[in-house]
């Protein structure tokens, strides 16, 4: 081999070198470039994931200042009035001596003790503190009692387990969730039987609401138009993704509804 | 005349009639690297022309580095407008082609070898800028879906022939002076305007809009 063919055999491999070398470094630009953007999309669905809680959680707060705001105005407005009304009716029956007449006005006194005290039931139904303050059982039993109180429904709350309490913030979306899913038994369901169950377990926490009611279509609702869709369903779901957990609906027409919320406790 | 030229004029031929086709949806960037495409089309028939009826075309390329310098780094530093100094170099590569043409490798006579390995390793730095600002700011767009990829991928490969070969001080050797090291030649030009195919009928996204 002469000296120019060795010069040609050096720059031959000299030259596959540096085209290896190019390969080389695209191939791992390449690679990088897929694994950042493996992290870009995962950022994104974070992004959107903590975009949805915040949007969510702004409206449950706002749903909450006005369903207080309404609670409070029942309970200090319209419920000073009655209160001032019932005062009245007693200063009246004092002095009515017509035995018919009185009659009728402490017929009209016991009507109105019963709507004073609907009314601050209502008005604590409203308010989401008192679900932080006094607990979810509590909050849920005081609104299963309201609903009995109409003589319309049988209701009924069980535990089973060893209870605890839940996160206060927890609780309180819990509790606005069974509020929705009641709203939505009084309206369609034309149920005869709620029955609310607390399940406590050391890993989990579950909540059923069930009803013997007309049932539904589950897959016909979920696939309405937008037009025709009511927010309840969407509601109930978004607030349990929203505290982690799941929710799960077993209904058929005229076989009754079974919602359960299954929380996961993170120790 | 040789396949390979066929080949090499073919292959810058559709280039070009690729650049024509889309024009009117490329990005800036990409439409001055379609004129460079037309320049460097036409510079090579007529390199090519010389050569058959006047042997000596050398002088050809001292134009063509400079300018095919001057329109790569435009392209580059119009998706990289932080780095200013890509523009100075423009200026600066223009004085030293032409105190190179004078002094150092006469342009009546010599091949630019200078120049083709300064302006290789000079591109081969702004590539390596691209993909780094390309990792920065990394979005939903595949990788081959910014036209400058294809060329930097073609670029990246065509240096690395110059720079071996201007190691071994080859690259002022009129004709290849193995048949392997034509060939790879003839491969690495291939790649080059096939990327500039690539790059204009990609989708044209830019790293910074």
């Amino acid at each position: 081999m002469n000296s120019i063919d060795d010069r040609t055999l050096l720059a031959l491999m000299a030259i596959c070198f540096l085209l290896l070398m190019s390969v080389f470094f695209i191939i791992i630009i390449v690679g990088l470039f897929k694994k950042r953007q493996s992290e870009h999309r995962q950022e994104k669905i974070t992004l959107q994931h903590q975009y949805q809680q915040e949007i969510l959680q702004a409206q449950l707060e706002i749903q909450n200042q006005t369903l207080q705001q309404i609670g409070r105005e029942l309970h200090d407005n319209i419920g000073q009035l009655l209160s001032v009304m019932s005062i009245n009716l007693d200063i009246l029956e004092e002095d009515v001596s017509d035995l018919k007449t009185r009659s009728q006005i402490i017929d009209t006194s016991k009507i109105l003790q019963q709507t004073i005290a609907d009314v601050r039931s209502l008005s604590k139904s409203l308010d989401g503190d008192f679900a932080k303050d006094f607990g979810l059982v509590d909050s849920l039993s005081h609104d299963l009692r309201r609903i009995r109180a109409t003589g319309k429904y049988q209701t009924e709350i069980l535990m089973e387990g060893e209870p605890y309490r839940l996160d206060g913030q927890k609780e309180f979306v819990l509790f606005r969730i069974v509020q929705e899913i009641l709203t939505n038994i009084l309206k369609h369901a034309e149920a005869k039987t709620i029955k609310v169950t607390l399940h406590y377990t050391p890993a989990q926490f579950s909540l059923t609401v069930q009803d013997d009611g007309k049932g539904f279509d589950n897959e016909a609702v979920l696939g309405r138009k937008m037009e025709n869709a009511g927010a309840g369903l969407r509601n109930i779901q978004r607030r349990t993704e929203m505290v982690g957990g799941t929710y799960i609906i077993e209904t058929a027409r005229g076989q009754g509804t079974k919602i359960e919320i299954q929380l996961p406790i993170v120790l | 005349m040789k396949w390979t030229t066929i080949l090499y004029h073919v292959i810058q031929l559709l280039a070009v009639c690729a650049g024509i086709y889309n024009y009117k949806r490329l990005v800036k960037p990409t439409k001055v690297l379609f004129w460079l495409m037309v320049y460097t089309f036409i510079s090579e028939l007529v390199a090519l022309y010389i050569r058959f009826n006047f042997g000596n075309n050398v002088y050809i390329y001292h134009l063509y580095n400079p300018i095919q310098y001057s329109l790569v780094t435009y392209a580059f530093y119009l998706e990289l407008r932080q780095y200013r100094f890509m523009l100075y170099s423009i200026f600066l590569f223009w004085i030293f082609a032409i105190v190179n043409g004078i002094y150092w490798e006469p342009f009546l006579t010599m091949f630019c070898a200078n120049l083709s390995m300064t302006k290789s390793i000079l591109t081969t730095l702004w590539i390596f800028l691209y993909f780094y600002e390309l990792l920065k700011n990394v979005n939903e767009h595949k990788f081959l879906e910014y036209p400058l990829v294809w060329i930097s991928i073609g670029l990246l490969i065509f240096n690395a022939n110059l720079v071996g070969l201007g190691l071994f001080n080859l690259l002022n050797q009129y004709d290849p002076i193995t048949l392997a090291l034509s060939n790879v030649r003839s491969f690495t030009n291939y790649v080059l305007y096939s990327s500039f195919v690539g790059a204009f009928f990609c989708h044209q996204n830019l790293v910074y809009k």
